[in-house]
């Protein structure tokens, strides 16, 4: 990727807090690091969905990093909780895009490994398709 | 053709104009013109049709085999056309034409040959019209048609093609243009006044008056010739006549168009015929001539009207009158025409069938006149207005002139008339015109047809001519007698005592005014009745009146004479004469008065001065006695040239008529001269070919080498051949000699015997002669020699050597008898198959004698079903092929089959050329029957009686089953073999008894005992003496059924499923495979469609599928690239994999497909691939997951190398319980194994550093992954800081389940001890951090670090159900 194709990143504002749904204590660790170096405050790391779920709808978040596969179970119902309150999200992913369902296509997919440089460009992207979809309505 | 495309490739399409073209069409052939022309031209050009309108703007093309005409603007065809010879149909559309159209009408003539077209031209131009005619690049015209038109002067332009449609269009301008000026009857209004000038004109020019021709007629003509010269004004037409004299001349022309026929007004005719002709031939002898005058004769037709009328009538009688029938004409060029006396069928309408074929002779397309009838006729060119008349005719014909004429001219034409026929004269007019008026002169014999007779009382002056000049006088003198009122008759009469009485007299000194008291001076003389000034008057008054006239005239002033003495007597009276020329009148009439001086009594009159009076009145006696002889001497004188004149008048025409004569002779001498010139030509040609033919039967003689004698009748020799000198001993000097005194080298001595009998039988006789050498043979023939006119004038010898053939015919015989004796068939035929020669072996061959086949096509003796190789042997024959000896059937005239051995060779003609065929043929049925005889012993076959009892038993079955031919003998077939029959014997039995046949598989036993299966093969004969036989063949099939056998077991073998289909899918083979994988049994799929195994949805492709493999047999996958499904009888789908094979057997393709059902390896395909997927998943969580590990440790690294020795431990760690997870493949791991893998560095032998629980549990990947980084964690930091680091040091580990059910929970204690005295770390390091929060996280329960002095203690507990793995 040249510099000229990289999307333009505005800067994270700090203190966000961003729920982590990442069932692998090592990668949900690395998370912690990288979001703490970036100032944001880290909700969970969660490591099943159905803890999470609450989380989602009723937890102040600003935003939300979430493993597609949480302990052998998709974390897809988080994702809905998360859109419905318009709540910027990225979903992270061992497999490739093209796993995603066709609804989540849309949204930032964190390819692992990663490092805090992609992490913090898919956040700014969850910011901006946010901010797309709170203005052309739910998904 | 030509000549319509270039016109209409000239023709604008909107010209306004519509065209019909006439053309001479072959009656029989339709016409291409309209599809030609419409090539040409963008107007419609379409076939005229009956009742077709014509329309602007188009083209009509008259049909084949019609007749066309036109009437109100709609074509009118009449089919068919009349037949050749009285086919005009230019003429007849031009003449329709012109009568419907007018002066819109324009005919055109194009090229064409004939005459066709002259005669519609001259009514187009009759009526109006404008007439064009085609011109040839040098201006001239045409010749044919084009040539035929111009001739008679009819054609107003001659153009070139490509010139007319300017012409036309200009004229069609033209016509719009003058149309406001015609008046309702199509005459122009303006042009009446200028017509006196034209008059002027013409008469100048050419001496014709037309001043009193009829105003419309002349106008009509005049407006026409201002059409073709598309002039618009009057006044610039004459201006050209003025400049141009030929323009006057062809308006000269145009007013002469005359119209006229044979017979016109029959009904006129028939009066003519009935009423006047007899009267006319009445009383006339042989020395009597019949005079008649047919003035304005035209084209002659009426001329020879009246000539057959009169010759009709004269044919009746014996002492016939001589005829003269003077025509004439001002038109010379229609006189040319009359004398020729040739008319066009055409113009042949008015004259009935029989008057034609007696009076005319046809001349290819005319007609012409008997020589009687146009010797009758003088033609001769004659003005009635200028020329003076015949005189002392019988009948004058002057039909339809009059009418062109005004009321003056016709006044002075019916006197002069009068003038010209003798008392009692006939005259004869048109149906227009009338003599009634003239009732005085002429007195009607048939007032309906026209037909008056003159009346002889009146006197016949013959009126001065020109006629035109002076004859104004009549009409003018007519004009003042107006009425006059009844007092100025009154005060007239009164008046006329008191006038002088006068006269007045025109230039003639005809008196045409008296007055009153006039008897003094005027007195009738003796004599014919006379109104001649001189004839009347007083003779003394003579001499001095017509003196004082002379003077008048000559100064056209008033002369007056005093004192005139009426007589010589001494009291004369004297009277004035006053003569004065009536004034404003040029016709010259003069007033004479007489005033009356009383008598003279002595006084002299006042003229003379009487000085010696008696001497003057002596003087004056005398005188007046000279005078008065003179004048008698001049009247008399006068009288005689009167007379005279009238003789001149005859002789003169008498001189017309010899000249006429003369001319006529003149012409026939020409044509006789014509005629002779043609006739020597002809001879002279004759003779040419004459000569040639003489040349040629020269040659033909000497080239031939037939040796001929020419003998006359007493056998002398007329002439000879070269060829002859061989024979007899000839030379040139021999002509005339007898023939026997010739030595002859010849030995015949019957030759005068021979030719006698020729002579007398006019037969021929014919020998065969020989040389007396013998060397030679001749063929003598004699023949009777007929000149060309068909007498015998002697005979002809002739010899032909005829050695060479009788060799040849030697030859021939001993070749034909050769032919003849061989034992086989010789047969000669064309290449189509004809049979030409046919010897005697032939004949015993085939059946059929000689004159039976000769002739016959071979292919009689080709068998039906065998045609067709007749086609292919003449093809190869043609080609040159030989065919040597093969074998085959024939059919013989019985129609049984012959065996034939043939040899087929084609016969070359001398240039190699192959013309013919011959066919050699052997019998080789006796032959065939023993090689079939040997065949059959070696096949196995037996031969055996109804009871099943063997009669022969040929060497085949002897090597098939063992036994020799007199072991099996008399023995019965079945038991001999011990046959196995595939059903009961008494069926197949019952079968043969039925069919005579059977075919079967038999089960049969070697003599040895051995199994032999064979396929048999029953046919039921009768021998000739009627018992019926069996032939049994057999075919030894063991080692094929064998060979079935083990492919059967091979494919029953086989554990996929094996099915054998026929080329339609029929299934024929399964084995027990298919049966296991479909669900179906055996006898379920047998029989039936393959399609049945296939799913509905792919049932529709497998034909073609099927198809496509039958038309590729080999050995393939069935559909690669597709996925492939076959459907059990349960109605399960399930995929397969199909081999398919062709077999190739006796019943056909067969095709072998090898079913696998590929249901596990599907399976796995897709497990693989989840599997790989999972891996990839897996590695990259991995790698985050060393990430992780790298990221932490950095953190708490002080340095590099502890950093590298940091995270090379802690990704060790990681790989062995990844290692372990491996070998139990990802399902489940041992706590104990990952415990012990992560803590074995730290075992030491005889101490029990580390003590592990024996139980154990299985862990889930994730767990053990978890469970051993919390190991290693721990051990790295026991190591460091805890029990390990000492060597007392203990550390014991143990787990256990409790709870029950979903409740389970895994306990897992860490104890240190023995190690130095702990205390609490300050922060957290890496290995805290994992265990108390990462772990509790990944194992979803809780994890603590008890930092107790003794040692460190860690709990996890976590529920066994989030953690247990598989074992």
């Amino acid at each position: 990727m040249t510099a000229a194709n990289t999307p333009r990143v505005a800067a994270l504002p700090t203190g966000l807090r961003v729920l982590v749904v990442e069932d692998e204590m090592l990668i949900a660790m690395l998370f912690e690091e990288f979001l703490r170096r970036l100032g944001c405050r880290i909700i969970g790391p969660i490591g099943r969905v159905a803890k999470a779920i609450p989380l989602a709808k009723l937890e102040p978040l600003d935003a939300a990093i979430l493993d597609v596969n949480v302990a052998r179970e998709e974390v897809f119902p988080v994702a809905c909780e998360l859109a419905r309150r318009a709540i910027p999200f990225l979903f992270v992913s061992g497999y490739g895009a093209d796993r995603l369902p066709k609804e989540w296509c849309k949204r930032p997919l964190l390819q692992k490994p990663f490092n805090s440089e992609a992490l913090e460009r898919s956040m700014s992207m969850a910011f901006a398709t946010a901010r797309r979809n709170s203005t052309e309505g739910p998904p | 053709m030509q000549a319509f495309k270039t016109f209409f490739a000239n023709m604008p399409t909107d010209s306004g104009m519509a065209f019909v073209l006439v053309q001479h069409l072959d009656p029989d052939h339709k016409s291409m013109l309209v599809d030609l022309l419409g090539a040409q031209t963008a107007m419609p050009v379409v076939e005229a049709k009956n009742r077709m309108a014509v329309a602007a703007d188009r083209v009509f093309v008259i049909p084949p085999n019609a007749t066309m005409t036109i009437a109100r603007g709609v074509l009118r065809v009449s089919k068919p056309a009349p037949k050749l010879g009285q086919r005009w149909p230019v003429d007849t559309f031009l003449s329709a034409l012109a009568e419907d159209q007018a002066d819109n009408a324009v005919g055109i003539i194009l090229s064409g040959s004939g005459s066709d077209g002259t005669e519609g031209l001259r009514a187009v131009k009759e009526h109006g019209g404008l007439t064009l005619a085609q011109a040839a690049v040098d201006e001239h015209a045409l010749s044919g048609m084009p040539e035929s038109a111009t001739a008679t002067g009819l054609v107003d332009y001659l153009l070139p093609v490509e010139k007319m449609p300017a012409k036309l269009i200009e004229y069609w301008a033209h016509l719009a243009d003058i149309k406001t000026k015609k008046g309702r009857d199509g005459v122009r209004q303006d042009t009446s006044v200028y017509l006196a000038k034209i008059c002027t004109l013409l008469r100048g020019a050419l001496g014709h008056d037309f001043s009193h021709y009829k105003e419309k007629t002349i106008v009509r003509r005049v407006q026409r010739r201002m059409q073709v010269l598309q002039i618009k004004e009057m006044a610039a037409y004459v201006e050209r006549l003025r400049k141009e004299p030929r323009e006057l001349e062809l308006l000269f022309h145009e007013l002469l168009i005359g119209v006229t026929q044979f017979f016109r007004d029959p009904p006129a005719f028939d009066v003519l015929q009935a009423e006047v002709v007899p009267k006319l031939l009445q009383d006339k002898g042989v020395n009597d001539v019949v005079r008649v005058w047919v003035s304005a004769c035209a084209t002659g037709e009426e001329a020879y009207s009246i000539a057959i009328l009169l010759k009709e009538a004269m044919g009746k009688r014996e002492d016939v009158p001589k005829v003269q029938i003077f025509a004439t004409d001002v038109d010379d060029h229609a006189i040319a025409i009359a004398r020729a006396a040739r008319y066009r069928k055409s113009l042949l309408k008015g004259i009935s069938d029989k008057r034609r074929e007696r009076w005319f002779v046809q001349d290819g397309d005319h007609w012409c006149l008997v020589k009687d009838i146009r010797e009758m006729c003088i033609f001769s060119t004659h003005s009635l207005v200028k020329d003076p008349p015949f005189a002392k005719l019988d009948l004058i014909s002057c039909r339809n002139l009059l009418i062109y004429l005004d009321s003056t001219l016709q006044d002075r034409l019916i006197r002069t008339f009068h003038y010209a026929l003798r008392p009692g004269g006939y005259l004869f007019l048109g149906t227009a015109e009338s003599v009634t008026r003239y009732g005085k002169l002429f007195a009607a014999v048939n007032s309906k047809h026209r037909i008056f007779r003159r009346r002889n009382i009146a006197t016949g002056t013959l009126p001065i001519f020109p006629l035109g000049v002076a004859a104004n006088t009549a009409t003018q003198q007519a004009a003042p007698r107006a009425p006059l009122d009844d007092v100025d008759k009154r005060s007239r009469r009164i008046m006329e005592k008191h006038f002088p009485p006068y006269i007045v007299v025109d230039g003639n000194y005809e008196i045409v005014r008296f007055s009153g008291q006039t008897e003094k001076y005027l007195g009738p003389s003796p004599g014919a009745a006379s109104l001649n000034l001189f004839n009347l008057l007083q003779e003394p008054l003579r001499p001095a009146v017509r003196a004082a006239l002379l003077k008048a005239h000559c100064t056209q002033r008033a002369v007056k004479h005093p004192q005139l003495a009426m007589d010589a007597s001494s009291d004369h009276q004297l009277v004035d004469l006053v003569v004065e020329p009536i004034p404003g009148d040029n016709g010259g009439l003069y007033v004479i008065a007489f005033l009356d001086r009383g008598r003279s009594s002595g006084i002299a009159p006042t003229a003379f001065q009487p000085p010696p009076v008696e001497a003057i009145d002596k003087e004056l006696v005398a005188t007046r006695e000279r005078l008065q002889a003179t004048i008698d001497q001049l009247e008399t004188a006068n009288e005689e040239m009167k007379s005279s004149n009238e003789e001149y008048l005859s002789v003169n025409e008498e001189l017309q008529s010899t000249n006429e004569e003369l001319e006529t002779s003149k012409e026939e001498m020409q044509s006789i001269n014509e005629e002779l010139q043609t006739v020597n030509a002809e001879l002279s040609s004759k003779n040419e070919a004459l000569l040639r033919a003489n040349s040629d039967i020269k040659n033909l003689l000497d080239s031939t080498q037939v040796a001929t004698l020419f003998l006359d009748r007493q056998l002398r020799i007329n002439g000879f051949t070269p060829a002859m000198t061989g024979l007899f001993h000839l030379r040139d000097s021999d002509r005339g000699r007898p023939v026997t005194e010739i030595v002859s080298r010849v030995a015949y001595s019957q030759l005068r015997h021979d030719a006698a009998r020729v002579l007398r039988d006019l037969s021929v006789v014919e020998h065969e002669v020989r040389t007396a050498d013998d060397a030679s043979t001749f063929l003598m023939r004699i023949r009777p020699y007929r000149t060309l006119d068909d007498v015998i004038d002697g005979v002809v010898l002739t010899f032909f050597d005829i050695t060479d053939r009788k060799r040849h015919e030697q030859d021939r015989a001993m070749l034909a008898a050769i032919v003849d004796s061989t034992q086989d068939a010789v047969i000669g035929h064309t290449l189509n198959g004809t049979i030409t020669s046919w010897n005697k072996a032939a004949e015993r061959i085939f059946g059929y004698t000689a004159a039976e086949a000769v002739g016959k096509p071979l292919a009689m003796l080709i068998p039906p079903d065998k045609a067709d190789e007749v086609p292919k042997i003449v093809k190869e024959l043609r080609r040159g092929k030989k065919f040597d000896s093969f074998d085959i059937e024939r059919i013989r005239q019985d129609r049984t089959q012959v065996a034939v051995s043939l040899t087929i060779s084609p016969v070359r003609d001398n240039d190699g050329n192959i013309v013919a065929a011959s066919t050699i043929g052997r019998d080789i049925t006796e032959q065939r029957q023993h090689r079939i005889a040997a065949a059959i012993d070696l096949t196995p076959a037996l031969i055996r009686d109804e009871s099943g009892r063997i009669e022969y038993w040929s060497q085949g079955m002897q090597a098939l089953y063992g036994y020799s031919a007199e072991q099996a003998r008399g023995r019965v077939f079945h038991k001999l073999l011990a046959t196995v029959f595939p059903r009961p014997l008494s069926e197949i039995e019952a079968e043969f008894e039925h069919t005579g046949k059977w075919s079967g598989k038999l089960v049969h036993r070697h003599r040895d005992g051995r199994v032999v299966i064979v396929a048999s093969n029953w046919l039921r004969y009768r021998e000739p003496d009627g018992t019926a036989r069996v032939i049994h063949i057999n075919a030894d099939i063991t080692e094929r059924e064998r060979a079935e056998e083990k492919f059967r077991a091979a494919v029953e073998a086989f554990p996929g499923g094996m099915i054998m289909t026929d080329t339609t899918g029929k299934i024929v083979l399964v084995n027990a495979g298919t049966e296991r994988l479909f669900g179906y049994s055996r006898n379920e799929l047998l029989g039936h469609s393959i399609d049945m195994l296939v799913p509905a949805a792919a049932r529709r492709h497998h034909e073609g599928y099927r198809n496509a493999f039958i038309e590729q047999p080999e050995a393939r996958m069935m559909g690669v690239g597709r996925d492939l499904r076959g459907v059990r009888k349960n109605g399960t789908e399930f995929p397969v994999e199909i081999g398919l094979n062709p077999i190739h057997s006796d019943e056909g393709l067969l095709v072998l497909s090898a079913i696998v059902d590929i249901t596990e390896r599907k399976h796995a395909d897709r497990q693989r691939e989840l599997l790989l997927q999972e891996l990839n998943h897996r590695v990259k969580n991995t790698l985050s997951t060393v990430q992780s590990i790298a990221v932490q440790t950095s953190k708490t690294a002080e340095t590099t190398e502890e950093f590298q020795q940091a995270f090379g431990f802690r990704l060790m760690a990681l790989a062995e319980t990844h290692d372990l997870l491996t070998q139990s493949g990802w399902k489940g791991v041992s706590l104990r194994e990952v415990a012990r893998q992560q803590l074995r560095f730290y075992e030491r032998a005889g101490v029990d550093s580390v003590i592990l629980p024996d139980a154990d549990v299985f862990l889930k990947p994730n767990a053990a992954l978890a469970l051993g980084m919390m190991f290693h964690e721990l051990a790295t930091n026991a190591a460091k800081y805890g029990a390990l680091s000492v060597l007392e040091g203990q550390i014991r580990l143990s787990w256990e389940v409790d709870g029950h059910g979903e409740r389970r929970r895994l306990h897992v204690l860490w104890v240190e001890s023995g190690g130095p005295t702990v205390e609490k770390p300050r922060r957290r390091g890496f290995g805290s951090t994992l265990i108390e929060r990462g772990l509790a996280h990944e194992l979803n329960g809780e994890a603590r670090l008890h930092f107790e002095p003794t040692g460190l203690r860690c709990t996890v507990v976590t529920s066994l159900a989030a953690v247990e793995g598989v074992p």
